[in-house]
């Protein structure tokens, strides 16, 4: 991609940018008028570019034909429930997963290797929730508009 | 006829929400090709925006954030479904339409055979600006660029688009045609 030779090149493109997205003062449109008749090559080069918006602002309205835009479906109460779900599902699952671990260790029938293997399942368990625990706390606080959000 | 813009939730971030969402169903549809899909993309991303509404900075403009979670949620859709971006549904067939409508469906196919043609950040910023209205505040802080930037690659963006069109050989220039007076209304 070439880069501007000079400052006036510079102030050109920035003037012909304006032009096409119809945001030049009338200064600039005095300034512009005036390098366009220097250069029949720029003015061609702006007729083009006008074009070229002309026919994407009808691609842009003929897609806007199809839509159907409505508010989000989820409100403030759905996400209250998928919040107090979540919570509880949880709670309930390390509340299981510790009677269960408890109830194994102190099963006197059972072999060490099937509490070794247990404690180091759990264990993992745990040092998942941990770290997803601690990314999540992280991001938090961090600009969301840097944020990958998925 | 532009869809009608709904802000039935409130003041604040619901209405800027509403121009969000139909800004970028024109962003989904181009990715995902079908309208049901983008509406319901645009429905999931504004979800999400809700979700965390508690990290949104008033001071900051909205969109920005909507279009990255919506991309995100669009390349995952196409991801998914390994659909091939180009198929497309959005533009008739020129066979069969009356002569002006033909030119006219002539001119966007090479517009948009153009665009595709163009190196992706160029092409990125291409669809910000023409097609998502997103103003240069917008497209410096979701390309992550300098404000001064963004001119000058929008200029480069355009001029490379003329480029491809003017050396396009279905087009032959077609989407070039017509010479008007210049000025700043497009």
């Amino acid at each position: 991609m070439s880069q501007p030779s000079s400052p006036d090149d510079e102030h050109y493109e920035s003037l012909a940018v304006k032009a096409v997205d119809g945001q030049l003062s009338a200064e600039e449109r005095a300034e512009l008028d005036a390098l366009l008749a220097q250069s029949s090559e720029r003015a061609a080069e702006l007729e083009d570019f006008l074009s070229i918006k002309e026919t994407t602002d009808a691609m842009t309205q003929r897609i806007l034909t199809t839509a159907r835009i409505e508010p989000p479906r989820v409100g403030r109460g759905a996400r209250w429930i998928q919040r107090s779900s979540f919570l509880a599902l949880l709670f309930g699952a390390l509340l299981l997963c510790g009677y269960g671990t408890y109830h194994l260790f102190v099963d006197p029938e059972l072999p060490p290797v099937v509490k070794l293997a247990t404690l180091v399942g759990m264990s993992g368990l745990f040092a998942l929730f941990s770290y997803a625990l601690t990314v999540r706390l992280r991001a938090t606080g961090k600009d969301p508009y840097q944020e990958i959000d998925r | 006829m532009r869809a009608a813009v709904l802000c039935t939730m409130g003041e604040g971030i619901e209405e800027q929400l509403g121009e969000a969402m139909r800004r970028g169903y024109v962003a989904a549809y181009r990715w995902l090709r079908h309208p049901d899909q983008a509406s319901d993309a645009c429905q999931e991303a504004a979800a999400r925006v809700l979700a965390h509404r508690g990290r949104f900075d008033s001071e900051r403009p909205l969109y920005p954030w909507f279009y990255r979670i919506l991309k995100n949620h669009c390349f995952d859709r196409l991801k998914a479904k390994k659909r091939f971006v180009g198929a497309e549904v959005e533009i008739a067939d020129p066979k069969g339409t009356v002569e002006a409508e033909a030119v006219v469906v002539e001119r966007q196919l090479a517009v948009r055979r153009g665009i595709e043609a163009l190196e992706p950040p160029l092409r990125e910023i291409i669809e910000l600006r023409h097609f998502q209205e997103a103003s240069y505040e917008e497209i410096a802080m979701i390309l992550d660029i300098p404000a001064g930037t963004v001119m000058s690659r929008l200029y480069r963006a355009r001029r490379a688009l003329r480029a491809v069109l003017l050396s396009d050989p279905d087009g032959s220039g077609a989407a070039l045609a017509g010479p008007r007076p210049h000025g700043d209304k497009a």
